[in-house]
């Protein structure tokens, strides 16, 4: 569902991305770990088309995202980790909005049903401005998931949202891997990416340090036989920071 | 701002700004001379004299009534939650408050004095010292009535039992001023004419109860109504005692004020965020205010990027509102009434009227595209947004700026509507000729393609030089700035006046053509013409502009943190 073929993403001298390469199937949730600027918010922005790489490819849904970005941007959803509205519009318009742009037509009856989900009912009439941190986080949820798209970006999903929200988010998650939507997952919480992720990929300063099964990534590593995986997120890492990483 | 120079953009703007600033300094202060001599024996006409005070009447009455004055109470968030907390007496936060509503009054009556005073003949010397005392003065009877108001409001009856005296005095002053213009009604109806009426109004106005009342006004004013220095120093010294009545009179009032003025600070802080990001419309509806409604209704089906477009009139519809145009429209109309009643010839007065909106109608073509920016110059701020979008950067491109281009349509084709209809007004037998409603029509027809060459200036130049040029909804402030924006519209000038060219050259070359064969009627085919240019102007520059959008890197330009 997803590919990425040498993606390298330069800013003048300093190389935030550096020949990242993998490939992720449909319902298949991929957790993206990484120290700070390990690259991975670039990554995702590349990955996503909103900023143009230095070099490399990436096909989403079997359409090449730089030959043909319409068909690849309308397979996708992307939610930042700050997520951004349009201040004049309401929630219950952002709904309509996103619903034109990508032509679901029952998207009136979609929108309805996600704000209900999210439990955003009662906000349908309010701006952007008057919602809560968290409350902006599921409207950037409905929004994303209004299209079904077949792939789904998350950038720290949790950020703002209350135990319950919380709970609610991981089983929307679930519920879109187990509905054949690919989802990749960018976090610092270990514990969220454990739970939720049934493949990770670590990434240190712009390159890959290990992929796969979040039961394997350590498995080159005898000596991190049996630890959890934070302590192998720290392992790996630590170790791609004194060898400028690891493939 | 100063760290903003340290780039060339903002160094440019500024080096604008200050010699704009220089210019106008230069001018106001020579102008008039370095202290410029006063205007000997050359006083207001007595009824011009006896009205001045009445609009700062009108204003105090305003505070009184409405309560708007707590914001003259403000202090920021930082001040509330730091000095309400200190071991600092109320007189000792109120010194406070009037000293740093200093650090605006002054400058403030300085440029005004500069500005304005060699229009209307004061010299700055006295005229800074005048107008400050004035804006001193305003501001200080705004202290106090907001004080006042903010002992009514937390303590109820008992705060209006505490403050009886300003009450009363209200109260009383408002009777004087029925019982002195009450004679008015009927000399309304008796006037054979309006000379006959403002001597009557002259005449009311110097009855005892209306001079007592519009006494402490009028000294106010003296300073900038003195004719010779001596009557200004006299006049001074009477503004100078009313300035310290009113000090006086704040240190003395007995209220808890402290609630109030957090208050006004947080409202204060949020109404200049909302101005600065261009959305006090929605700050309003956030006050439970109705939102105004979409233009229309978007159905999911249909070319997508017209979810962009109906996005941009949304966001103009929310942020201008049709509450104001139509009190514009009113304006216009009192104007001309007001002129009709003073002339006793409505087509001259309908003549008159129609300069206004006519003169609007050009100056927001000419500036409409740097202020209303409803496209892409507020969405590069999102481009989390629009990058992930399934458009072509053509179709965003385009979509953005028609959405934008139909808001400046919109305002300019209203005021230009308006100026039609005070022509038609001026007319001895309106709407007969066809020739003005072919006008308007064409006006109309031509608006669309020009806003849109306009628009498509000022998003080209954000998109191809993103670090130029001022994106997302948040405005920065200062010379810089004002200099930055003077230069952007000299900028937009030139290319605007190149873009306009090439059609209407076109538009020449068909005329010369046709016009041997056909006549005037050659009018036709050479505006059409003119419109297939513009036309194929703005195709070509969608395309470019697609493709300069296609290939923005946000991250590189710094669109993106």
């Amino acid at each position: 569902m997803i590919s990425v073929r040498g993606l390298t993403k330069r800013y003048g001298d300093f190389t935030a991305v550096d020949g990242l390469s993998f490939e992720v199937q449909a319902g298949v949730i991929l957790g993206l770990l990484g120290p700070n600027g390990a690259g991975k918010t670039t990554t995702l922005r590349s990955i996503t088309g909103i900023i143009p790489p230095t070099s490399g490819s990436v096909t989403i849904a079997g359409h090449d995202l730089k030959k043909d970005p319409v068909a690849a941007k309308g397979a996708l959803a992307f939610i930042p980790d700050d997520p951004q509205f349009f201040d004049h519009l309401t929630v219950d318009e952002h709904l309509q909005f996103y619903a034109r742009l990508y032509s679901v037509s029952d998207g009136a009856e979609r929108g309805q049903d996600l704000l209900r989900r999210l439990e955003l009912e009662d906000k349908a009439h309010n701006l952007p401005s008057q919602l809560s941190r968290g409350m902006r986080q599921k409207l950037a949820i409905a929004c994303a998931l209004l299209h079904s798209p077949k792939v789904l970006f998350f950038d720290e999903p949790l950020t703002g949202l209350d135990p319950g929200g919380m709970r609610r988010m991981k089983a929307t998650l679930k519920a879109e891997a187990a509905a054949g939507s690919t989802i990749v997952l960018s976090s610092h919480l270990l514990h969220l990416i454990e739970e939720l992720a049934s493949q990770v990929l670590v990434m240190a300063n712009g390159k890959l340090v290990s992929l796969g099964p979040i039961g394997e990534i350590g498995a080159h590593r005898p000596e991190l036989e049996g630890l959890g995986l934070e302590d192998i997120f720290l392992a790996l890492t630590a170790d791609a920071g004194s060898s400028e990483g690891l493939s | 701002m100063a760290a903003r120079v340290k780039e060339p953009r903002y160094a440019l703007g500024a080096l604008a700004g200050l010699a704009y600033f220089g210019w106008i300094f230069w001018f106001g202060l020579i102008g008039t001379g370095p202290g410029g001599d006063m205007p000997a024996e050359v006083g207001l006409p007595a009824l011009a004299e006896a009205l001045l005070p009445v609009p700062l009447a009108v204003l105090a009455v305003g505070w009184w009534m409405s309560g708007r004055t707590h914001m003259a109470l403000a202090f920021t968030p930082a001040e509330s939650q730091i000095l309400f907390q200190a071991p600092i007496g109320r007189e000792t936060l109120l010194q406070y408050k009037l000293v740093r509503s200093q650090l605006s009054i002054v400058p403030v009556s300085i440029m005004v004095a500069v500005f304005f005073g060699g229009a209307i003949g004061i010299p700055y010397r006295t005229g800074v010292p005048s107008i400050w005392l004035l804006f001193t003065t305003i501001h200080l009877h705004q202290i106090a009535s907001g004080l006042i108001r903010a002992t009514w409001s937390h303590q109820g009856p008992a705060g209006l039992r505490r403050q009886w005296l300003p009450i009363l005095v209200l109260a009383g002053a408002f009777g004087a001023v029925v019982w002195a213009l009450w004679p008015l009604g009927a000399a309304y109806e008796t006037a054979t004419g309006m000379a006959q009426f403002l001597v009557a109004v002259e005449v009311a106005f110097a009855h005892p109860a209306a001079v007592i009342v519009f006494m402490p006004f009028r000294i106010a004013l003296g300073p900038l109504m003195a004719v010779e220095p001596m009557a200004w120093l006299g006049a001074m010294g009477g503004a100078v005692a009313l300035m310290a009545a009113h000090y006086v009179w704040i240190i003395r009032i007995d209220a808890a004020f402290e609630e109030t003025a957090a208050e006004a600070g947080i409202e204060l802080l949020e109404i200049t965020t909302a101005f600065k990001e261009g959305r006090l419309g929605m700050l309003r509806a956030a006050k439970g205010r109705r939102l105004p409604r979409p233009w229309f209704r978007l159905r999911p089906e249909g070319h997508p990027a017209v979810a962009i477009y109906w996005k941009g009139l949304t966001g103009f519809t929310r942020s201008t509102g049709l509450t104001q145009g139509l009190a514009m429209a009113v304006v216009f109309l009192g104007f001309w009434a007001l002129l009709r009643a003073m002339t006793g010839e409505p087509d001259e007065a309908a003549a008159a009227a129609m300069a206004l909106p006519g003169v609007l109608g050009f100056v927001s073509l000419l500036f409409g595209p740097l202020f209303l920016r409803n496209d892409l110059r507020t969405d590069l701020g999102r481009l989390e947004i629009l990058k992930t979008l399934p458009l072509s950067g053509r179709d965003v491109v385009a979509a953005e700026i028609l959405g934008s281009t139909v808001s400046l349509t919109v305002v300019s084709g209203y005021f230009f509507t308006l100026t039609f209809v005070f022509f038609q007004l001026s007319q001895d037998q309106p709407l007969v000729d066809w020739r003005p409603w072919a006008a308007l029509a064409g006006t109309w027809v031509l608006l669309l393609p020009v806003s849109m060459i306009a628009m498509g200036i000022q998003n080209c130049l954000v998109v191809v030089f993103p670090a130029w040029m001022d994106y997302g909804p948040s405005k920065a402030q200062g010379i810089d700035q004002m200099g930055g924006m003077m230069l952007s519209l000299a900028i937009t000038a030139v290319l605007l006046t190149l873009a306009l060219l090439v059609p209407l050259i076109c538009g020449g070359a068909v005329a010369f053509r046709l016009f041997p064969l056909i006549g005037f009627y050659a009018a036709t085919p050479a505006a059409l013409a003119v419109i297939a240019a513009l036309i194929a102007e703005i195709v070509v520059l969608v395309i470019l502009l697609g493709e300069a959008y296609d290939e923005l890197d946000a991250s590189e330009e710094g669109l993106m943190r």
